[in-house]
């Protein structure tokens, strides 16, 4: 065997516990939604449809799943937006007490997520929004916004100088500048930002089960509801849906990505 | 700016695609909103099982009684929503189901004082429950001890059973919880008093679990407990009753009860304090405590019924499940002492459990 | 320059403010932060001080703050939180540290990107009750070991710090490698093989000269899985069983069985505290203070 593949195969043994912590939770999720017993039990016996059936005609999972995806999509956007402007102003911006902005922007990615909820629940049904969805999109947005925030800040770093240089010496204003040159640079860390906010949004448990009301849980509030009371294969056949689904989304985004890296 | 917003639109718009079929039902659901003129009222329970077994009891039938009024189940109950609604002024829960821990004069703050002039069993809960002021009971559960037939060559005879690890062997199942039974069993099968158990002997009860410290597995909720049995990882699992009658009956499992001793323990219903629907919660609440309704919840759960009138009616097909059968071995749990030394006891035990 | 020493760990330099031109006061580019700023002390930093009020109240803040040292249950939790945090923050480097070298020197990153996305997309809570399954007495692992006649007794894998490190880890992999890759794929591959060609082993060169330049991403990966791991609950409650209690679920328990909200923003503060207490010891190594003091003493 070569150098060179000996490497290569030292790297790639070394990669494999990572890669088995990161696909385990699913290997087991898949077989176990088609199991015939009434239990989460290993291993699964029989085969059989019926959680996916269960989970097809309740109501209650397909209405989590739809506002769980509406919620996810519109606070990633809003965190989105507001992430990648606020990068460009601490990385570029001089003004005083910009220390005390960075603190005040990254704070949400290190407050305990506990201590949340209750602060959420009293903060905003001062204002209405407990139980509306606008209330579940702001706060999955201030949760998300700080990740957002670090993504494109690493890319901001990248972009070389003198591209811009370039375009304002060739005459392109300032504005057009930012949007024709420096924009599609940061794009990778804008998208990544943009997924990280999505998930963010998606999981969030706590701050969720505060801000819900009968018609408005989500997906992992209905989720740990089912789950407090009955461990039954059906949260299996759930996420096994959500897998298909996100497998769905990464090939989209593969394909995105690709016809970006064509037409770059 | 323009490119991201799209990008992520169009993923949302794919995403959105794939889930077509869901959505459209979703939103026909969404759609629905009250009648005018009608009284929503919004009961919180557990959820799960439980919470489609008070449906069909009682919220179906009420519904269609008194077509002017609809319910909206909500769920999980989280007692420190409650007390968060009620500190806010926004009070969305009508009726509360709660367990026996809630509802005492430590809580007076937090809820409606229950109108015993619509309710008419105030006075007259199943035995061992604890009505005050602010609830009514709704349900008696219990916490027993289950096991597997099948794991034992000879069965097992009696609770006292589940702290002898050598003619018995196997695992034992606890709930991690301070108020979750495993202190009172220990103490029972120690030699105390079922009438001499409260005050409890915390530290007594520590050592006596001591003895079997290494079988224990100590479960984290309730389903949990009921998994580990139905996994075999434990042969012998303190839990609410129902959690074992669902392995015999849902799986087919050869579960059974010992029923020689069990610790009684209520569900209760209440009405947070600024509910903007209190007059109708109290009608609620009445119905479902009626003796002429109250067991109906029997035909669906195995659960006894909460008003004493009530318990001739329950489904005598699951009578063998009921804690109100089992009556004469039952030790009521003891709501006002846990009221008042939850906390401390809790710090205790934990204390004790992470050693 | 908020996130360089997180993703990469130096300080980057000044790409704006030529030498020799005055630096000016205030420039145009300040103004993109306040949109984002007010938005996060609206949505975030009003409900943090209703949290921190609270933390006042009850029997008094001496009481409420001091609870978590005086009780023995909350020091042991405090204790094991860390330790926790700890060992996942190990096990995810240790971990995590090949995959993202294999996917910087990869051609086929998507792929392997594509297996730290998809556990991401899952919720936390069906992985972890999975992991319940695979580490169980009677689950995946411990069934196939005993079929095989290689253990008789089934290992104990859950309800240990060993269950919720593994469960913990797999959750937050994705959280270590990701900056770990962006730096890697930042280091010049001609440096290493500079290093080579002057008669370097390749295990040396890569020992001393492609690990040093990537210490960066490790300092950050560090901080970025300990402080979350700091504030799991559901996770450790469920795989973590009795010895391995957390801060977070006694503030749990506080406030859902207690109704003690008081005591529990105090606990919760604490946590906060201990958080940035790690993070400003973490700073004397990866000068954390670009981070969150904009290079302020």
């Amino acid at each position: 065997m070569s150098t060179r593949a000996r490497r290569r195969a030292l790297q790639l043994t070394l990669a494999i516990p990572a890669a088995f912590l990161l696909v385990a939770p699913t290997l087991v999720v898949v077989p176990m939604s088609f199991t015939e017993s009434p239990i989460l039990s290993f291993p699964p016996k029989g085969f059989s449809t019926q959680w996916y059936e269960a989970v097809a005609s309740s109501d209650a999972w397909q209405m989590a799943t739809w506002h769980s995806l509406v919620i996810a999509v519109l606070s990633s956007m809003v965190a989105t937006v507001l992430g990648t402007l606020t990068a460009f102003g601490l990385a570029r911006g001089i003004f005083p007490g910009k220390s005390v902005a960075q603190a005040i922007l990254l704070s949400p990615a290190i407050v305990p997520i506990v201590l949340i909820g209750i602060g959420t629940f009293f903060a905003y049904s001062r204002v209405g929004l407990v139980g509306t969805m606008a209330g579940l999109v702001i706060a999955h947005a201030a949760l998300a916004l700080p990740l957002v925030l670090i993504t494109v800040t690493a890319t901001i770093e990248t972009i070389d100088p003198s591209i811009e240089l370039a375009a304002a010496n060739l005459g392109a204003s300032p504005v057009r500048t930012f949007l024709q040159v420096t924009l599609p640079v940061i794009r990778p860390g804008v998208i990544a930002g943009a997924l990280l906010a999505f998930v963010t949004s998606w999981d969030e448990l706590v701050v969720s089960l505060f801000l819900t009301q009968p018609l408005l849980h989500t997906l992992p509030v209905e989720m740990w509801s089912s789950v407090r009371e009955q461990l039954d294969p059906g949260v299996a056949a759930v996420s096994t849906l959500l897998v298909a689904l996100s497998t769905v989304g990464l090939v989209m985004t593969f394909f995105l990505r690709l016809r970006q890296q064509r037409s770059a | 700016m323009n490119r991201t917003p799209r990008s992520s639109r169009r993923r949302a718009t794919a995403a959105l695609t794939g889930l077509a079929l869901l959505s459209s039902l979703a939103l026909s659901a969404c759609g629905a909103s009250p009648a005018s003129g009608k009284t929503t009222l919004t009961f919180a329970s557990f959820g799960g099982a439980y919470s489609e077994a008070q449906k069909k009891a009682w919220v179906d039938a009420y519904t269609k009684a008194n077509p002017d009024v609809k319910i909206v189940m909500d769920s999980p109950v989280d007692q420190a929503k409650i007390k968060a609604m009620v500190e806010s002024g926004n009070v969305t829960w009508d009726v509360v189901d709660v367990n026996g821990d809630f509802g005492l004069d430590s809580h007076k703050a937090l809820l409606e004082p229950i109108d015993c002039t619509v309710v008419t069993t105030c006075d007259a809960p199943s035995p061992g429950m604890t009505n005050s002021k602010y609830r009514v009971a709704e349900n008696v559960t219990t916490f027993a001890v289950g096991y597997d037939a099948d794991r034992f060559e000879t069965e097992p005879t009696s609770y006292k059973d589940f702290f002898d690890v050598d003619t018995y062997p196997g695992k034992r199942g606890l709930w991690k919880l301070a108020s979750g039974g495993a202190l009172e069993l220990a103490l029972l099968a120690d030699g105390v008093a079922p009438d001499k158990l409260y005050p409890l002997d915390v530290d007594r009860a520590l050592k006596k679990l001591k003895t079997i410290e290494d079988n224990i597995i100590w479960y984290d909720s309730p389903p949990q407990g009921e998994d580990i049995l139905a996994s075999g990882e434990a042969t012998m699992v303190l839990n609410f009753a129902a959690r074992p009658y669902d392995l015999a009956t849902r799986l087919k499992k050869p579960t059974k009860i010992l029923w020689d001793a069990h610790i009684d323990l209520g569900s209760y219903l209440v009405v947070p304090k600024g509910s903007k629907h209190a007059d109708e919660a109290m009608k609620f609440i009445a119905w479902v405590t009626d003796p002429a309704h109250n067991a109906e919840i029997t035909k669906h759960y195995p659960l006894g019924p909460g008003s004493a009138a009530a318990l001739p009616k329950a489904d005598k097909s699951k009578a063998e499940w009921l804690a109100t059968s089992h009556a004469d071995t039952g030790v009521g749990q003891d709501d006002q002492y846990w009221d008042q030394n939850f906390g401390s006891v809790n710090d205790k035990f934990q204390a004790w459990l992470t050693k | 320059m908020v996130d360089q020493v997180v993703l990469t760990g130096h300080r980057p330099a000044t790409s704006v403010g030529r030498p020799g031109l005055r630096r000016p006061r205030v420039n145009g580019w300040a103004l993109l932060v306040l949109p984002g700023l007010i938005f996060t002390l609206i949505a975030f930093g009003w409900p943090l001080a209703e949290v921190l009020v609270r933390s006042f109240g009850g029997e008094g803040a001496a009481h409420n703050y001091s609870v978590t040292f005086t009780t023995p249950a909350y020091r042991s939790a405090l204790v094991s939180t860390l330790l926790t945090s700890a060992a996942v923050t190990v096990s995810c480097l240790v971990i995590g540290y090949p995959y993202a070298y294999l996917m910087a020197m990869s051609r086929r990153t998507e792929l392997l990107l594509a297996l730290i996305l998809l556990p991401i997309w899952t919720s936390f809570l069906v992985r972890t009750y999975a992991w319940q399954i695979w580490l169980q007495d009677t689950g995946v692992i411990n069934t196939t070991l005993q079929k095989l006649g290689i253990i008789d007794d089934p290992l104990e894998l859950i309800r240990n710090r060993l269950g919720v490190t593994i469960g913990m880890t797999g959750i937050l992999l994705p959280f270590a490698i990701l900056p770990l890759y962006t730096v890697m794929r930042r280091i010049d591959r001609e440096l290493v093989r500079a290093a080579e060609n002057l008669g370097a082993r390749p295990s040396v060169a890569f020992r001393r000269v492609f690990v040093p330049l990537s210490l960066p991403g490790v300092y950050s990966a560090a901080l970025l899985v300990f402080v979350l791991a700091l504030g799991f609950y559901i996770a450790p409650a469920i795989l973590g069983g009795t010895s391995s209690p957390t801060l977070s679920t006694v503030i749990v328990d506080k406030v859902q069985r207690e109704l003690d909200f008081h005591t529990a923003s105090a606990i919760g503060i604490t946590l906060l505290a201990v958080a940035i207490v790690v993070l400003t010891l973490g700073s004397r190594v990866v000068r954390i203070r670009d981070v969150f003091g904009g290079g302020a003493p």
